[in-house]
């Protein structure tokens, strides 16, 4: 009788943390399907004339493009460094792992701001500022840590067996790992690509050092656009951005529902 | 080479019965030694398997079997020794060039792959096949193992058994002079491990590799193995073939780790021509050959014999060669076709086979008569600290 009463309660505290939690966004959906010039919550009826409005203003097409090449190339970037480092972490570092384990999240835990300052200053001398591969080169260094923890994880739980079997067999090392491993441990990437490029699209202050005023991509055009005139327009692009963000999770949820079997079948 | 060319190769291959006198390849250990950290996993190996020879490295676990298998893969490198195949040393040569074929323990098929290209993966690393003769060889190597229609499916389709052949398939399907199987059987239920023990020796003989085998039953050492190769604690302890390592271990851990040993302790009191006398806990002097390791007078040894070689009786009177001493009956099991009988020699059990009509008359606390062939049993040295008899 106690149990399902406790439980009852922990469900309800749940649900309540939950609401306090998802309400504001829920607020800017609704508002975002708004049909008057002003925020009003709830909206006196509904339309989708401010998508309409985004969807056909360049600025925000722009923003929504230039947010989506920088952060693909994060993304590319970050695989492309984050996989060959997660490997040499796990096979090859045997003493100090930890140590080399807290270097790779520094990245995650410098403060944003001492970041862009430093990235400012370096960028001048190269040429780097006011590009879209300078901006992605500073997010890559966010972006890398997300790839080798997953990567990390991901091959933990890979049986080195597969890969010494194709090797016997004939394989080289390179083709054994690009032929077993990478495929096997896929899931693994695709997660560290997500989270990276997840963390490149909400990324606001080193954007704003490094574009200027020049090039927006969608966070600092939000932000801009919060400071200057505030309409549904905003919650349109704001709903637009929790979208593709739903979207990438799905992306990983699918990714892991992969990854199951495959660690079935090498268990049993 | 064309693919009638090659079929009709095939052919010739699977009619002639006799494999290939070259079909196999010599291995050689020499002062092999490997450690992992303060951990020494293989210690001061030598070993010479004879090319096409069906080797068994048996131990318990954590006797260095599977490190030795690795460092002739490749896997690992030897902190100190040398590994020639065919005399040629391999120390230089990567594991994808050393024309290996290997089943693992945990069969290591490629979940993301069918039973076909699994089995064909070999092939395609090694050899340039056109695509009929890779699926005529795919088809040749799954009918090797018994295992066919099965090709569209994936490893997670298929049960442990089925699992097993894909994995001896696709080890074998290149045609390597070389083939390791690290516990190949480990995961099956008995039955099928006795199945696929038989179908695995006739393999063997069918197509003449050297084949390692591992394993830490010693049962299927026994019954599938030309030369076994009894491990311990990293070391090499005895080197024989199934009879001679059965029948006359070196030393008290083979002889129990190779079936139901007894073993009584005794002290040498004389050594007479090619016998020693030893006395036994129950004062009697009894005749053991001398073979292997040599005993001084006075030292303490133990009396190994099997349980199937000890006859039971009631009366004094035991015809022939036979050493004889008396016994209190503790124990009488009843296992179908035999009786298992514990008999007390002194405070010391003596297992052994009675069968139904021996058994007659036998109970519990009964006084018997045990004997066996002198020449059946050895002496071997009694491990330090044991009880004295
Ligand atoms: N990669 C490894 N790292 C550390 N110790 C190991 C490793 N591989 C094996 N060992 C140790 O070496 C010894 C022999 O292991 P192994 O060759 O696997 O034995 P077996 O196959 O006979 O069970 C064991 O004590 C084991 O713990
Ligand atoms: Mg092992």
């Amino acid at each position: 009788m106690r149990a399902p009463r406790a439980s009852l309660a922990v469900n309800g505290l749940a649900g309540a943390v939950l609401v306090f939690l998802l309400f504001p966004v829920l607020v800017v959906v609704l508002i975002s399907f708004s049909s008057v010039d002003f925020l009003s919550f709830p909206p006196p009826s509904l339309s989708l004339r401010w998508y309409r409005t985004i969807f056909s203003n360049f600025e925000w097409i722009n923003a929504f493009l230039l947010t989506l090449q920088v952060g693909a190339l994060t993304a590319l970037l970050s695989t492309l460094l984050g996989v060959p480092a997660a490997f040499a972490l796990s096979r090859h570092v045997k003493r100090g792992q930890n140590v080399v384990n807290a270097l790779v999240l520094a990245a995650l835990v410098t403060p944003p701001i001492i970041k862009a300052i430093s990235i400012y200053l370096y960028y001048v001398p190269f040429g780097l500022l006011n590009t879209v591969p300078g901006l992605a080169f500073a997010h890559t260094v966010s972006g890398i840590p997300f790839v080798v923890i997953n990567v990390v994880a991901g091959l933990r739980g890979y049986d080195r067996d597969l890969e010494r079997a194709a090797s016997i067999h004939g394989a080289s090392p390179l083709r054994a790992v690009l032929g077993i491993t990478l495929p096997l441990i896929a899931p693994s990437i695709i997660v560290g690509a997500v989270f990276a490029f997840m963390q490149s699209a909400q990324e606001l202050l080193i954007a704003m050092f490094v574009l200027g005023t020049l090039e927006k991509p969608l966070a600092v055009k939000l932000w801009e656009g919060v400071r200057v005139a505030i309409d549904p327009s905003l919650a349109a692009a704001t709903t637009s951005v929790t979208v593709l963000a739903i979207l990438g999770l799905v992306t990983v949820m699918l990714a892991g529902r992969r990854a199951r079997p495959t660690r079935v079948a090498v268990q049993g | 080479m064309s693919v009638a060319a090659l079929s009709a190769a095939d052919d010739a291959a699977r009619t002639s019965d006799a494999p290939r006198p070259d079909a196999g390849v010599e291995v050689r250990l020499e002062r092999l030694s490997k450690s992992f950290g303060s951990v020494t996993a293989v210690d001061n190996v030598n070993l010479t398997i004879p090319a096409g020879a069906f080797v068994t490295l048996l131990g318990p676990s954590g006797s260095g079997k599977t490190t030795t298998l690795n460092l002739i893969a490749g896997f690992l490198a030897p902190d100190a020794g040398n590994i020639a195949f065919d005399g040629r040393p391999v120390a230089s040569v990567p594991p994808h060039r050393r024309n290996i074929g290997m089943v693992f323990q945990s069969y290591a098929l490629f979940p993301h792959m069918t039973v076909f290209d699994n089995v064909a993966y070999p092939l395609r690393m090694r050899n340039r096949l056109a695509r009929e003769a890779l699926t005529i060889r795919v088809g040749e190597s799954l009918e090797l193992v018994g295992l066919t229609k099965l090709e569209a499916r994936y490893p997670r389709q298929l049960s442990g058994g089925q699992q097993q052949r894909v994995a001896m398939a696709r080890a074998l399907v290149s045609r390597p002079r070389l083939l390791l199987m690290d516990e190949p059987l480990g995961a099956l239920d008995k039955k099928l491990r006795e199945r696929l023990q038989g179908e695995i020796k006739d393999i063997h003989r069918r197509i003449g590799s050297t084949f390692v085998y591992v394993t830490h039953d010693q049962t299927e050492a026994l019954t599938m193995s030309d030369l076994v190769v009894v491990m311990r604690d990293s070391r090499i302890v005895q080197v024989g073939s199934p009879r001679s390592v059965y029948e006359a271990p070196v030393d008290a851990f083979v002889a129990d780790f190779l079936g139901g040993a007894n073993l009584l302790p005794g002290e040498v009191m004389a050594n007479e021509r090619d016998a020693y006398a030893v006395r036994i806990a129950n004062g009697r002097m009894i005749s053991v050959p001398q073979t292997g390791a040599s005993h001084a007078p006075g030292s303490k040894v133990l009396v190994f014999i099997r349980p199937e070689d000890v006859k039971i009786s009631h009366s004094e009177e035991m015809v022939g060669n036979v050493v004889t001493t008396a016994a209190v009956v503790r124990e009488v099991l009843f296992l179908g076709e035999s009786f298992k009988v514990t008999a007390m020699v002194g405070p010391h059990p003596v297992v052994l086979r009675a069968p139904r009509v021996q058994a007659e008359g036998i109970e519990i606390g009964g006084h018997v008569m045990l004997a066996w062939p002198p020449e059946r049993s050895r002496a071997l040295a009694a491990p330090t600290g044991s009880v004295s008899p």
